[in-house]
């Protein structure tokens, strides 16, 4: 369970989260939805730990642990995942390695035996049969040269590699087609719901079509301002954020 | 499409030079009806400490990624990588 209480953050002098409270259980999808600039991003940073923002008050724990005293290596190693907007680039880096060092690392860090080559590429080649990618796509630089769509079915595959336990997707449907959304909804439904918490971040409902969450909040001004079911989520499309 | 024996066979053509720049080279054993790949290696890679590593991360998943009906790609004259009992804290074998 991911529980958030009263959580400020700040970027800089700007205070961006100003007391976000919500949680989301094991096994159940929550969407954050909210207009530009009201801290969805942030929140999904001060979550991973990204060093751009300051926590001035609050707390964040996943399991009873606290997030917030783990250093971004440990919060991944725990299950964390985030799947960025804007997926940076490794050139020289090939996939295929880089995913195999992620795995390796985090296994590492939990104390667990590491999975073994043949083992590794199997689920690698699964992964990527599920997403539609092609074989070359594992030598290829991390990011490097990729369009939009291919970064964003790139973060698909360190899910399904990694199958991390909470999942944040921010924004991931950003700059996407229909069949890119639906094989990042597909990506999804592949995890192991009882041992998954998914965060979805978006603007839209149209992902929301795709995989349905359990809870629908609002974040506007570094607040939850509404919560609600799957209902919410299309009365928003219909009404807008103002309200 | 070509079977699985003549995928194989081409792609270790495609990686001979490679091996070769460091005086090595690699021959098809068999491929059992498991789909499991049988490699051996020869010339300057006979012993060599890094045979392993060329198997276990170019090789191996050159092939596994290639050619999808494979099962496992092994060296019949070198101890894979993966068999080694790794240095942990927790959970070490018994």
């Amino acid at each position: 369970m991911l529980e958030l209480k009263g959580l400020y953050a700040k970027s800089g002098e700007l205070p961006i989260l100003k007391g976000v409270n919500f949680s989301v259980a094991l096994g159940s999808r929550a969407a954050i939805m909210g207009p530009n600039g009201g801290g969805k991003s942030t929140l999904a940073n001060v979550l991973a730990g990204s060093p751009l923002y300051d926590v001035t008050a609050g707390s964040a724990t996943w399991h009873g642990q606290d997030l917030l005293q783990m250093t971004p290596e440990q919060r991944a190693a725990s299950g964390l995942f985030l799947a960025f907007q804007y997926p940076p680039s490794i050139p020289g880096v090939p996939v295929s390695q880089f995913l195999r060092l992620c795995l390796r690392a985090q296994e590492t860090a939990r104390g667990e035996l590491p999975t073994n080559s043949t083992a590794y590429i199997k689920r690698l080649r699964a992964a990527m049969q599920a997403l539609k990618i092609t074989s070359d796509f594992a030598e290829r630089g991390v990011n490097e040269g990729m369009s939009g769509g291919e970064k964003k079915r790139l973060e698909m595959l360190q899910l399904l590699v990694l199958q991390p336990s909470l999942v944040i997707l921010d924004e991931i449907d950003s700059g996407l087609d229909i069949d890119a959304l639906r094989l990042v909804a597909e990506a999804i439904e592949l995890l192991d719901r009882t041992r998954t918490a998914v965060l979805i971040i978006t603007h839209y409902q149209r992902l929301l079509d795709y995989v349905q969450p359990d809870s629908v909040h609002v974040l506007q001004d570094g607040k939850i301002t509404r919560s609600g079911d799957a209902q919410l989520a299309l009365e928003l499309e219909k009404t807008g954020y103002q309200s | 499409m070509l079977n699985t024996e003549a995928q194989v066979r081409l792609l270790i053509d495609e990686i001979a030079p490679q091996l070769g720049m460091h005086g090595g080279s690699i021959e098809l054993v068999d491929i059992s009806t498991e789909h499991v790949v049988r490699l051996r290696f020869q010339g300057a890679c006979v012993g060599c400490v890094a045979a392993d590593m060329t198997l276990e991360y170019g090789i191996k998943e050159l092939l596994m990624l290639k050619v999808p009906e494979i099962e496992d790609v092994i060296a019949v004259n070198t101890e894979p990588v993966s068999h080694a009992v790794p240095k942990l804290k927790k959970n070490v074998r018994a």
